[in-house]
């Protein structure tokens, strides 16, 4: 069905395109929150996505999936806005893209829930290398073969890019953010 | 299996673990809001005035070709790669005072970094002997990708002894320069040497998006293109020192 998709909207059809977005826009919009850290500039982001590769599909090859593709996009957007470092700094300084989810459990998921937001903002303070990767492959849970589509390397790369990550990572946390840390050891 | 390889084991576990307990806000109905982007409008009146605008702006710059100067200062550039000269007189204007220094540039990065970023070899000149690594590595990726490695005054942090730009020769960046650059080699391939300060424009041709980084070059600039890059030198050298500073560029092995 996407193949056909793919096919309708490589000849204009932008119903057809629009059931991609749908198909495809909770993956693109939550890359886009993790590299932006608003959900506001993750949503522009993310339109901004969709549209240039709707200009670029005649380049898409459709042997090829398309998710990684468009994650490649949008980890190129991210990187662009980012750019723009005013906006930057006042996305991390704000820090509010997570909402509560609902649970059954109020004591233990919010403990997850802090673990994992202090964990990004871990994160948030690694290279963008190291930042995408981790995304990619912990928090969108995306395969060693996916993440290196979308990143353009060889799947040797991405593991030694992770191993690396991560122990800067683990640094960061040992550093600034003790308590998590401590969580760990626990 | 050590005891460390255990242990970061156990740490990539809890990582992962962690992270996928992120909670992250609702998605928004990004398909409606891109559908009404690509959507064509739907009242063919405004198709017909734009049509119309269309037919006006072509029959108008057929006009203005006829008039030798705008023909000259549209037509008639050069391009070396990614870099076009423009004849344009008057050029742009931008006072020395003006200009974006490379060092107000926010994107400093490390070598491994803008390897990473640029995806071609990156190479460091080896001429002269005593040249030694950049002092300073930028990035711009806005939306165009360019490299620019700096090399500082010695015992300075403000000023600029030489720089070595690099963009792939599909980019497109303007230097607007209404003299003739004098025409010059490089690896036995044809090169430009500029002489006269004069304005340089960049901006990148990823999807629709452009983005304007206009600086004032008072420096002379070789220019030159190897393996899809283009590359520009900017230093106070002569011509002779500066070719050969270009044809001493090596690849960086990691």
């Amino acid at each position: 069905m996407e193949q056909e998709f793919i096919y309708q909207a490589k000849q204009g059809d932008t119903a057809a395109y629009e059931s991609l977005v749908r198909q495809h826009q909770e993956a693109v919009f939550r890359l886009a929150c993790l590299l932006l850290g608003d959900a506001g500039d993750a949503e522009d982001a993310a339109q901004e996505t969709f549209i240039r590769a709707f200009r670029s599909l005649s380049t898409f090859d459709s042997t090829r999936p398309f998710r990684p593709w468009l994650l490649s996009i949008t980890a190129n957007v991210a990187r662009n806005r980012r750019r723009s470092i005013g906006r930057y700094f006042a996305a991390l300084q704000r820090l509010v893209i997570i909402t509560p989810r609902e649970t059954g459990n109020a004591e233990s998921e919010s403990i997850q829930q802090w673990e994992a937001k202090t964990l990004w903002k871990a994160v948030q303070t690694l290279n963008v290398i190291d930042q995408e990767v981790i995304y990619l492959r912990y928090f969108m849970e995306l395969s060693v073969s996916e993440t290196a589509e979308i990143l353009k390397v060889e799947q040797g790369t991405v593991k030694s890019r992770l191993s690396r990550a991560l122990s800067r990572l683990r640094e960061v946390i040992r550093q600034d953010f003790p308590l998590l840390y401590e969580g760990r050891q626990a | 299996m050590s005891e460390q390889q255990n242990h970061d084991e156990a740490w990539e576990m809890s990582v992962q673990d962690r992270a996928k307990a992120f909670s992250y806000p609702a998605t928004p109905d990004i398909a409606a809001a891109v559908g009404r982007t690509l959507r064509p409008p739907q009242r063919r009146n405004s198709l017909r005035i734009m049509a119309r605008a269309a037919i006006l702006l072509i029959l108008l710059s057929i006009a203005l070709l006829f008039v030798p100067e705008i023909r000259a200062s549209v037509l008639e550039f050069l391009r070396l790669g990614a870099i076009r000269i423009v004849p344009q007189t008057p050029a742009p204007t931008l006072s020395p005072s003006q200009p974006l220094s490379l060092l107000d540039l926010n994107s400093v990065a490390s070598l491994e970094e803008a390897q990473e970023i640029f995806r071609l070899p990156i190479r460091l000149p080896t001429y002269p002997a005593d040249v030694g690594a950049p002092d300073r590595i930028f990035v711009i990726e806005d939306p165009g990708t360019m490299i620019i490695l700096a090399w500082l005054v010695p015992g300075t942090e403000d000023q600029i002894e030489m720089s070595l730009h690099m963009l792939r020769s599909e980019e497109l960046a303007d230097k607007y320069y209404p003299w003739e650059p004098e025409i010059t080699s490089v690896n036995g391939r044809q090169a430009f040497w500029l002489v006269n300060a004069h304005v340089y424009d960049f901006f990148g041709t990823v999807g629709n998006q452009s983005t304007d980084w206009t600086r004032y070059v008072n420096m002379n600039v070789l220019i030159w293109e190897q393996d899809r890059i283009t590359y520009r030198l900017e230093t106070t050298v002569t011509l002779e020192e500066a070719r050969q500073i270009a044809e001493s560029l090596q690849e960086v092995t990691p």
